[in-house]
């Protein structure tokens, strides 16, 4: 197998796991209540289920983001964010449980068909990540995935609490 | 051959990630009964969460198992199985989960060692698998991470049954 062929199918699993996780969360999510996904926190300053949910529903909007200023730029320095900000300034703990998981629900295909449509010439193409240095497209297809299995273990690990309840 | 970057990519991204989805699945079966792990299925005919850890603890051996062998010999064939055989034969469903959950979890250490042990040289090896062709041991490594998500999707949706 190539290079241009292996790089291939690695950009398409990534691509598969991004429905994949997305699924998983769904399944999760479907038996927390809206009492659990607020109060119950990873740790005594961490977040609670829904303000991870909400940080997966900005990061999803800004990995496109990003994506896009990669595929249609020269090489840009990716903006950053204070994801820790975000939380407060935004409320996230006020939200929907359900509401959130479906509005990551509707991002998502976006980020899916927006991969799907590269051509091979754009996916070449790669920014400067704030904090990991060099980040290509491909980092960026890998990275929504794991991102989400990165808070999938966070979710998970919150909801021991609810054991016995 | 994989390509350098490729191979700086994957240790970023998956080898993380190895120990990350055992420890959600961890998490997730955690509330799980022995009754609720060897009774809900996946469909009629399909597999229980019992059947499916056991499936991923053999199959984590036999992925080791695979690229050892791709070190070791040069690009060697990898033997097929068959996974609905094995259940049958290894009587999946009567083993004990949390015991089989465990023996996953020192399998899988291994595996993470056997990766981060390899050498710039030792990741152009590969090896041909049955069903896929030509397997890079950047293959591999996205195939340990890939294959448990496929099933913790599976294991999140049959314990929707336990609701």
């Amino acid at each position: 197998m190539s290079n241009h062929d292996q790089l291939a199918l690695v950009r398409q699993r990534h691509i598969n796991l991004m429905q994949l996780t997305l699924d998983t969360l769904g399944h999760v999510l479907s038996t927390v209540t809206q009492a659990q996904a607020t109060t119950f926190r990873d740790g005594p300053d961490g977040w609670t289920v829904v303000e991870v949910m909400c940080h997966l529903r900005d990061y999803d909007q800004i990995f496109l983001e990003r994506a896009i200023m990669m595929r249609d730029g020269d090489f840009p320095l990716l903006p950053i964010y204070d994801h820790e900000a975000m939380v407060i300034e935004r409320n996230y703990n006020s939200n929907d449980l359900p509401t959130v998981y479906a509005a990551l629900q509707e991002s998502r295909p976006r980020f899916i068909a927006f991969f799907q449509a590269l051509t091979p010439a754009q996916w070449e193409k790669a920014g400067t990540h704030p904090e990991r240095g060099y980040f290509s497209l491909t980092d960026a297809a890998m990275q929504v995935g794991i991102h989400d299995v990165t808070h999938l273990e966070q979710i998970t690990r919150i909801l021991l609490q609810a054991k016995g309840q | 051959m994989s390509d350098p970057t490729l191979i700086d990519s994957m240790l970023r991204w998956h080898l993380p990630l190895m120990s990350r989805t055992l420890e959600t699945l961890g998490h997730i079966l955690a509330r799980v009964s022995q009754q609720q792990a060897t009774t809900l299925r996946d469909g009629a005919d399909g597999w229980t969460v019992l059947e499916v850890v056991c499936h991923l603890r053999d199959y984590d051996r036999i992925f080791q198992d695979r690229a050892s062998s791709m070190l070791e010999q040069d690009n060697p064939l990898f033997q097929s199985y068959n996974p609905d055989q094995l259940a049958r034969e290894r009587n999946y469903n009567a083993s004990e989960l949390h015991a089989v959950y465990a023996e996953l979890c020192v399998s899988r250490t291994r595996y993470v060692e056997f990766f981060q042990s390899l050498s710039p040289e030792q990741w152009q090896r590969h090896g041909t698998h049955p069903k896929l062709g030509a397997f890079s041991l950047a293959d591999a490594l996205m195939q340990v991470t890939g294959h448990d998500l496929i099933h913790m999707e599976q294991i999140t949706r049959i314990l929707l049954q336990a609701e």
